[in-house]
């Protein structure tokens, strides 16, 4: 009711002002501005990890010092081989920002096309697609993920390959109800009425309109692929020893909590928290920026 | 006059919005006064701040929405000072409303009783006793078989049935004021009637105070006693229905007035239209509020406000109104003829029928339509929803296939039944201007690109040519150079309709359909584009399938007229003789269903009933289950009646001959 | 309806069908690797082919499926490898049993949590409740179980000593083994609340912007009805569906958390199945897990459709 429905700013707007409304929207957003910030901490630890890290994150410590609290030369202490658990935290960001924007990518770009496809051709197409689709969610990501390796074999890449892959229905089904709505309006109607082909109408009159569904997606997918591998390789079939991933670290160190000794887990836990939740931060302050 | 003589007072209401931090005011200092038992009409074209007002005077108002000025006064009492208790007595007892789209006004998961029940039972009321009288609400409103009525849910009755059961719940309380918030927007104009004779009729009943909101003119006209011309936020003239209509004072209303097609206007006249846009929302007027747009404006009105000037029982806010009436023309009253046509049909559709196949059952959208399209000419399509219009247009398009044994021709010869099988030469010729062109149009795309494209794809031009003939559509659709580096976006809703008429002609159509090209504009918008497609048409030559529910519109661009009902044609004729008579009695249903601006009086005959499942249509005449003028002989039950020729040009399908019918209609 | 409900039926009965396919693609990708995995890299390959077609590994792949779904639908999964010969199912029910009453425990402490949370924030749209419920439950939903349950444990089973950081084989009361069950559920409750409460707090603001609680509202009636009549109870229907399909993420929170716990459920066996490469066993544990996702949606999907007088009496018109 138009009543009701808070004046929405005048219609008169250039191009570029949409956009710099769009990021000015983001930057007065708390919730973006702290997200970013925790996200890139961690791409800076990343990047810089050589000249951050006070120890090899992969070598253990020659002078036999297991599992000692933090101190001013082991700034959060070491683990059970003596390696240095900060400079192995710092060294993990490296592995995980590796390989989940990896994973997202190849998620987002099959999702996208299957969503595009099945929402533009509907009819059998979607039928089939759709029961396959439905048939894959109706299962945990993890559990399906944890059974692909176990029959293919772990490693970094096939990790990979898997998470993209089994990331592709979900984006897949919000993608397509995006493409649904498009399809509907009249545009797509009049470009079919001029005599366009089916890949003209969805890559070039309807997936420029599905970009916001689509970059709110990558996000938030990102956000749960940093979750689920952190997930795997607690599991044992993500990274392999001795890589300085957090899950790992977690699982290896997680049974001497019992006996005190907090920091080798408790830190890699505040690392993966904190990078997911700056990921989630970010994808919940770009929906709200676009639903406006 | 004292407050407390006035059932509604609204004085110098000011309200803003809060959009990003900055306030944006909607209403700037109205003030009106409505007696008991008048209804006053609040008019204004969209964004004037109408719907806004009637909420201000529910205090009802989204979070960003804050009255910063002025009062609102319901039988004496100040609405703007009261606590939250009082205010929800005065909601349950004082004041109600209906709204625009009754269908979403209930409450989806509640059975329509307990929602009837619930006004009596916030009155105090015992459950029984709610019930009882929820049922007797019902009959009041006319509601056929009310006891079933109350235990449907909302969504199985009609969109008529939904807005009875709304005026039932806001009459429950026998309320001093009712306020109508566009009651009949969406509505057909058969159903509109219906649900403004029983407004009528309570109204007169019960003697309560209405303030009526609406966008058409025909409507308030029938409606008011009293009218208000609200633009960008304030009340720029008021006075009897009958006056403002007549003698307006302020150049807003006389150009309003002029921009709509009435008394038979016909193409050849060219609408006048308003010159500009609408001011942005909460933009700084600090003078005349129209002084942007007005033909009249001197230096005086962009440096004085005008007051409010009495006129007797009749005020204008304009410091020319004496010569309001002599506001200069925008545009050129009249324009040549068009040039002379061929006889030989461009488009011939040939005994077209289309059948749906829902949830195991046949709907029968089409039933072997044959009609002829001249060149040059525009055949008008007019029938309630659900009468087969947009299937027919779509059937032309080549989106839906005719059934077997129908088929298209353009210039004679056959062409494919979808446009996947139509040669880029028939696709190219057979063209058409969508209803909302904010769905027709690619929001990612420049103007440029999607004439462009279009351009392509349909005259196969592309580079230099391409980028000459982008400059000639676009001059030839009244836009700029300007516009062609924008998006839709930037664009006002005129703007964009031109667009998208400027890629339906980029490959030089034979036939352009026009799917109710303007409903979704407002009326100074309407008139451009009406004056757009005539200059077109005249220009090229080309032929138009209008398609609206707007029979003034319909009249004014047609040349011929085809009546649809149930799929069928029941009427086809030349614009003139279809709306002037005799007519076909579905024809003569849907003209006396118009309210009309100048009041003229229609003799009206009553639709009975709602239009029949296209799964199942009645035996014998289509037509006959609501036909007023139905034979006593029982042949309309029994006997479909074909569609013959009744006059040379004029077709019908109708058992009582033209000849008696002219005299049951009793004109000449 | 009962067409509505026939169709869903027969429509989860395809899903199964495929889901069952999958399962079996992915696990038979390299199916010549069972043999060797189970006797270990240094067996000669002649002992490998033998107990690989021991194993039934040898026809081809539709032969093999047809085999396996078979005696899925008889409920036998066949027999699992690291346990050398016992049959799967066997192991299977016994989890599938407490995995259920950790879920059901972990459900019934966030359902009602989180829909209340949910539509209270949506009452306090923007000021500082619905900030903290918003924020709260996004962090809490996107923290990895583990991460919660190591904290957890590191808080309240090493620190403070009130519940178990492990659980025992055994209890020796049912109080006991609900204490068990504790930091578990909660961990999973962790999860779950942010996912439930946005959904409960969308489907309350969707319902406070309808114009029907507009009718309601201008109708007179106390804030107290209108919220009761007509905001919640329309904001509830979305969010019953939201229930099931987050049942469906616990199941997979169920994985790490019970290996976390070290909580015998089906969680756990997939897990220990995983770690010995007994494909039998984590076949029939996924299969089951997929089965029992599809009902709860199926049953969601029912009661939200008799709950919606739209779907339950059709969309004709009198």
């Amino acid at each position: 009711m138009s009543a009701l429905v808070a004046p929405q700013a005048p219609a008169i707007d250039s191009k570029k002002t949409v956009r710099r409304e769009l990021l000015h929207e983001l930057l007065r957003s708390k919730a973006f501005l702290i997200g970013s910030a925790i996200v890139l901490t961690w791409v800076v630890c990343a990047i810089f990890r050589d000249f951050i890290v006070t120890f090899d994150p992969t070598d253990d410590n020659p002078f036999q010092q297991h599992r000692q609290p933090l101190t001013d030369q082991f700034l959060l202490g070491t683990d059970r081989l003596g390696r240095d658990v900060f400079s192995r935290v710092v060294g993990g960001a490296r592995v995980i920002l590796l390989i989940a924007p990896a994973a997202t990518i190849i998620g987002t770009v099959l999702g996208v096309l299957l969503g595009l496809v099945m929402g533009y051709y509907r009819g059998v197409v979607d039928d089939v697609l759709g029961r396959l689709i439905e048939a894959l969610l109706a299962l945990p990501v993890i559990l399906v993920a944890l059974l692909a390796l176990v029959s293919i074999g772990t490693g970094t890449l096939i990790v990979t390959f898997v998470i993209g892959l089994l990331f592709a229905p979900v984006i897949a089904r919000t993608i397509r109800a995006a493409v649904l709505v498009e399809r509907d309006l009249d545009y797509v109607r009049a470009a079919q009425l001029r005599g366009e082909r089916g890949p003209y109408v969805m890559l070039v009159e309807i997936l420029p309109n599905v970009v916001g569904p689509i970059i709110v997606e990558f996000t938030v997918r990102l956000g749960y692929a940093i979750f689920t591998l952190a997930g795997l390789s607690f599991l044992g079939f993500g990274s392999q020893p001795p890589s300085p991933d957090w899950g790992l670290m977690i699982a290896e160190e997680r049974a001497v909590i019992s006996a005190g000794i907090w920091w080798p887990s408790i830190f890699p836990a505040i690392a993966i928290a904190s990078l997911v939740i700056g990921v989630i931060l970010i994808a919940d302050a770009i929906q709200a920026a676009f639903d406006r | 006059m004292s407050a407390t003589d006035h059932a509604l007072e609204l004085d110098d209401l000011r309200l803003a919005y809060r959009v990003r931090g900055v306030d944006r005011e909607v209403l700037r200092g109205v003030s009106l006064r409505v007696a008991p038992g008048e209804a006053y009409g609040l008019v204004g074209e969209s964004g004037c701040g109408k719907s806004t007002a009637a909420y201000a005077i529910m205090r009802y108002l989204p979070g960003n929405g804050r009255i910063t000025g002025g009062h609102v006064r319901i039988a004496g009492r100040d609405v703007t000072t009261l606590s939250g208790e009082e205010l929800r007595a005065l909601r349950a007892r004082t004041v109600s409303m209906v709204y625009q789209d009754p269908g979403q006004a209930l409450n989806p998961t509640i059975r329509v009783g307990p929602q009837v029940a619930e006004a009596f039972t916030v009155l105090g009321a015992s459950r029984s006793e709610a019930n009882d009288r929820a049922l007797q609400m019902l009959r009041k409103v006319q509601i056929a078989d009310p006891a079933r009525v109350l235990h449907r849910y909302p969504h199985q009755l009609s969109g008529g049935m939904q807005q009875r059961v709304v005026i039932a719940m806001a009459l429950a309380s026998d309320p001093t004021l009712l306020i109508l918030d566009e009651p009949t927007t969406g509505l057909d104009a058969t159903v509109e009637a219906e649900v403004l004779d029983l407004v009528r009729t309570l109204r007169s009943e019960y003697g309560t105070t209405v303030l009526f909101i609406s966008h058409n003119l025909g409507v308030i006209r029938k409606m008011c006693d009293r009218v208000g011309v609200l633009y960008a936020g304030k009340l720029v003239e008021e006075g009897p229905a009958e006056r403002v209509f007549h003698d307006p004072r302020h150049p807003y209303t006389v150009g309003l007035l002029r921009c709509i097609p009435r008394r038979g206007a016909k193409k050849t006249a060219r609408l006048d239209t308003i010159r500009g846009f609408l001011p942005l929302l909460g933009a700084d007027l600090p003078t005349c509020v129209f002084v942007d747009r007005c033909g009249l404006a001197d230096e005086r009105c962009r440096t004085v406000e005008p007051p409010m000037i009495d006129l007797g029982d009749h005020a204008t806010r304009c410091h020319h109104h004496e010569r309001a009436q002599e506001l200069p023309r925008e545009e050129a009253a009249a324009t040549p003829p068009a040039a002379a046509t061929g006889d030989q049909p461009v488009l011939r559709l040939r005994n077209v029928s289309k059948t749906f196949r829902l949830a195991g059952h046949d709907v029968h959208a089409l039933v072997d339509v044959s009609l002829d399209l001249r060149p040059g000419e525009t055949v008008g399509l007019v029938g309630e929803s659900g009468s087969g219009k947009t299937t027919l247009a779509r059937a032309i398009l080549g989106i839906h296939a005719p059934d077997d044994g129908g088929g298209i021709e353009l210039d004679g010869a056959p062409i494919g039944a979808t446009f996947a099988e139509r040669s880029r030469a028939q696709v190219s010729a057979i063209q058409i201007v969508f209803q909302n062109p904010d769905s027709a149009l690619n929001r990612r795309h420049a103007v440029r690109r999607i004439i462009g494209r279009a351009l392509k794809k349909l005259a196969g031009l592309d580079g230099a040519e391409a980028e000459r003939r982008i400059l000639a559509l676009t001059e030839a659709v009244r836009l700029t150079p300007r516009h062609l580096d924008m998006r839709p976006s930037q664009l006002s809703g005129g703007l964009k309709q031109r667009v998208a008429i400027a890629r339906a002609f980029a490959g030089d159509p034979r036939v352009v359909v026009c799917d109710e090209p303007t409903s979704a504009l407002d009326v100074s918008v309407q008139a451009a584009i009406l004056n757009l497609l005539a200059d077109l048409q005249r220009d090229r030559g080309v032929s138009y399938v209008f398609i609206s529910h707007d029979l003034g519109v319909v009249r004014y661009l047609s040349d011929r007229i085809a009546v649809l009902y149930l799929g069928r044609l029941m009427e086809v004729g030349d614009a003139e003789s279809v709306f002037s008579g005799p007519h076909h009695p579905y024809t003569e249903a849907l003209l006396s269903a118009v309210p009309s601006i100048d009041g003229e009086l229609t003799t009206r005959i009553r639709l009975e009933g709602e239009i029949p499942s296209a799964t199942d249509p009645p035996a014998g005449c289509v037509f006959h289950t609501r036909c007023p003028r139905r034979l006593a002989s029982g042949i309309c039950e029994t006997a479909e009646p074909p569609l013959v020729e009744v006059a040379p040009g004029r077709q019908m399908r109708c058992h009582i001959p033209l000849e008696e019918l002219r005299a049951l209609q009793g004109e000449g | 309806m009962g067409r509505y409900v026939l169709r869903r039926f027969g429509l989860a009965a395809i899903t199964l069908v495929l889901l069952s396919m999958i399962v079996f693609l992915i696990s038979s990708v390299l199916p010549g690797s069972v043999g060797r995995a189970i006797l270990g890299p240094f067996a000669d390959p002649q002992s490998v082919a033998l107990v690989n077609e021991q194993l039934g590994l040898g026809g081809p792949l539709w032969e093999r499926y047809f085999d396996w779904v078979g005696g899925a639908i008889t409920l036998d999964f066949g027999d699992s490898y690291q346990y050398r010969g016992a049959p799967v199912t066997d192991f299977l029910w016994d989890a599938l049993w407490r995995s259920a009453k950790l879920a059901l425990l972990t459900l019934l402490l966030v359902v009602p949590l989180a829909v209340a949370g949910g539509a209270m924030a949506a009452l306090r749209q923007g000021r500082t409740t619905d900030r903290v419920i918003s924020l709260a439950g996004l962090t809490l939903a996107v923290t990895p179980e583990f991460v919660t349950g190591v904290v957890l444990i590191a808080v309240f089973a090493v620190g403070l000593g009130w519940f178990p950081a492990s659980v025992p084989a055994t209890f020796s009361s049912p109080f006991d083994e609900l204490r068990a069950m504790v930091l578990p559920a909660v961990s999973l409750v962790a999860v779950l609340f942010g996912y439930i409460a946005r959904m409960a707090r969308a489907g309350t603001l969707e319902a406070l912007a309808a114009d029907y609680t507009r009718t309601a509202t201008l109708k007179g009636l106390a804030w107290g009805s209108v919220l009761r009549r007509h905001v919640l109870r329309n904001a509830l229907l979305p969010t019953i569906a939201v229930v099931a399909t987050q049942a469906g993420y616990l199941l997979g929170g169920l994985l790490v958390t019970e290996t976390l716990f070290n909580y015998p459920g089906i969680g756990r066996l997939v897990y220990t199945a995983a770690k010995g490469r007994d494909i039998p066993m984590m076949m029939g544990g996924v299969i089951t897990v997929g089965a029992v996702f599809m009902l709860l949606t199926l049953l969601a999907d029912v009661l939200s459709a008799w709950l919606n007088p739209r779907i339950r009496l059709g969309t004709a018109r009198d």
